[in-house]
């Protein structure tokens, strides 16, 4: 062994880590070679200067101040600490609980889409009938791809659907007050007085229905101030409805186009009220001509009447708006025992 | 007292379920080690003090992620000895260390001076600015090696390092501690 692997393994033999006979060969050479034994005396005076060092106290009331300051980071910490400790515990549950949240926003929001894209297509296609609408020709009316929900006035376009107020329970004689469509300023309060002043009375056992089969509202007939018509501006629109025909459809068991009556003076209310109940005046007039070319098609509106209340309901119909014509299918229903689908087509009540 | 008869990893165990009291007697336990190792690291009292205390602070804040596979001592080593190498890093100024190093060495000296020797006491300071003039990674070795007593193996663990690593950084940190103070241990020996 030179001084190079000597000096080299100087380190262990100092701290006595080496083996023996590698130790005594150190040993032997550090006794014959001054060079070899002044670096170890030089090494060996740094490890005991070193270990020399004398110990030196931290300051007064280091580990209090230490305790205090844990304290304050466990009051300041403490509800993070909570939502996040112990983190094997916690963190699993909020990934799951965020992926949870992530896939019910997906789910929600697919959902949410098409409805709105209908909304939208029903909106702008509202918007786009002007008052010269009013005077479409008939080919105009019996496009196959106009919703339902946008065959109305103007002024049912205009009405936004946070004033539409749907009461489910209302029945057919109160919303029959004359007050067809919804008026853009205060319309909807002249609707609740003149809904106070009518008499109430049972509903008839009919269902207002899309072709769909979903139940539209639980309020009969609805000519109340255009309710149904802004409902249906919320409604998504099936496919059926796109097809739907203001005029003849062999769908339908029975046909009916009526015309709203003019808005009356409260003192006509009553004896209109009594007119009604009396029934005379409730019957049908003769079948009007078919769809004038100029009428304006305020809504179009679905029933399933039991067929031997169909009569009832004519009359109650009758007693709201003037029936101008009516066309059966009963011939192609077969089975006049069931349920019949009414369609009513309701015209402005100006147009003539 | 009670608290010696609990073990390092028995205050863990309490802490993490939630006896934050239980880290006082770890504090108590390892502040003169862990102060002292900081000390010796930065030769600077007061910086060893803030040191020393973030040192602990980290510990507690880390404490629920310690998972007892090795001593608590050799974690709080490592933690101490990461925030004095990086505080080390930003004091570029040696100058400023010595200046200090000669008041807190009188201030705080275990073994007040009036009957220890000059000689001593200098050689003390020469050996600290010698500690301070080394790289950090050779300044901790030396110290947990020669100052703190600790064998190899562990101080392979606190450095994470093998043991071969360990011992090639010993010996070149020690050929570069003698480099700094040969002058004076050669004139003593040439004295005798």
């Amino acid at each position: 062994m030179n001084c190079d692997e000597i000096q080299r393994q100087l380190s262990e033999y100092l701290d006595k880590s080496l083996d023996v006979i590698t130790a005594r060969t150190i040993e032997n050479h550090l006794a014959s070679c001054s060079r070899c034994a002044m670096e170890a005396y030089a090494v060996t005076e740094c490890i005991q200067q070193v270990k020399a060092l004398a110990p030196v106290d931290p300051p007064l009331g280091f580990s209090r101040r230490i305790m205090a300051r844990v304290r304050e980071l466990d009051a300041r910490s403490g509800w993070w600490a909570r939502l996040w400790f112990p983190m094997r515990v916690k963190l699993p549950l909020h990934a799951t609980a965020a992926v949870l949240v992530g896939a019910l926003a997906i789910i929600v929001a697919q959902r949410e889409q098409p409805k709105d894209r209908q909304v939208s297509d029903q909106v702008s296609s509202g918007a786009t009938a002007s008052p010269e609408s009013k005077t479409a020709d008939q080919s105009t009316l019996q496009a196959p791809s106009l919703p339902t929900a946008s065959i109305r006035s103007p002024i049912d376009t205009r009405a936004e659907p946070a004033k539409a107020r749907v009461e489910p329970n209302s029945s057919f004689a109160s919303t029959a007050s004359g007050n067809v469509e919804a008026q853009p300023n205060g319309g909807l309060a002249d609707d609740e007085k003149a809904a106070k002043n009518t008499p109430r009375r049972p509903p008839i056992k009919v269902q207002e229905v899309a072709v769909d089969g979903l139940a539209r509202s639980s309020d009969p007939f609805g000519f109340g101030p255009s309710a149904g018509a802004l409902r249906q501006q919320g409604r998504p629109l099936g496919a059926s409805d796109r097809f739907l025909s203001p005029l003849s459809d062999p769908s339908a068991d029975v046909e009916f186009i009526v015309r709203r009556r003019p808005r009356q003076r409260p003192d006509q209310q009553d004896a209109s009220a009594v007119a009604t109940s009396g029934q005379p005046s409730a019957l049908p007039e003769p079948a009007a001509p078919p769809l004038a070319q100029n009428a304006s098609v305020v809504e179009i509106r679905w029933f399933t009447v039991p067929a031997q209340q169909f009569e009832q309901f004519k009359k109650e119909l009758a007693a709201e708006a003037r029936i101008e014509s009516e066309r059966s299918h009963l011939h192609t229903a077969g089975n006049t025992g069931r349920d019949l689908l009414v369609k009513v087509l309701i015209l402005s009540p100006t147009d003539r | 007292m009670v608290s010696d008869l609990i073990s390092d990893a028995d205050c863990v165990r309490r802490i993490q379920r939630g006896e934050k009291d239980a880290f006082e007697i770890l504090v108590r336990r390892h502040e003169k080690t862990i102060f002292n190792l900081v000390y010796r690291m930065l030769g600077d009292y007061d910086d060893a003090a803030e040191v020393s205390q973030e040192a602990f602070l980290s510990a507690y804040r880390a404490i629920g992620r310690f998972r007892g596979d090795a001593n608590f001592s050799t974690w709080l080593y490592r933690i101490a000895l990461n925030h004095a190498t990086t505080r080390r890093r930003s004091l570029n100024s040696r100058h400023h260390r010595t200046t200090q190093l000669e008041e807190t060495e009188l201030l705080h000296d275990g073994q007040p001076g009036p009957a220890e020797s000059l000689e001593k006491k200098e050689m003390r300071q020469r050996v600290q600015l010698a500690l301070n003039q080394l790289e950090p990674e050779d300044a901790t070795v030396i110290l947990l090696r020669d100052m703190q007593d600790i064998p190899y193996d562990e101080v392979a663990r606190i450095l994470k390092v093998p043991i071969g690593t360990v011992k090639s950084r010993l010996h070149r940190a020690r050929q570069a501690l003698k480099s700094l103070l040969a002058g004076y241990f050669y004139a003593g020996r040439k004295a005798i």
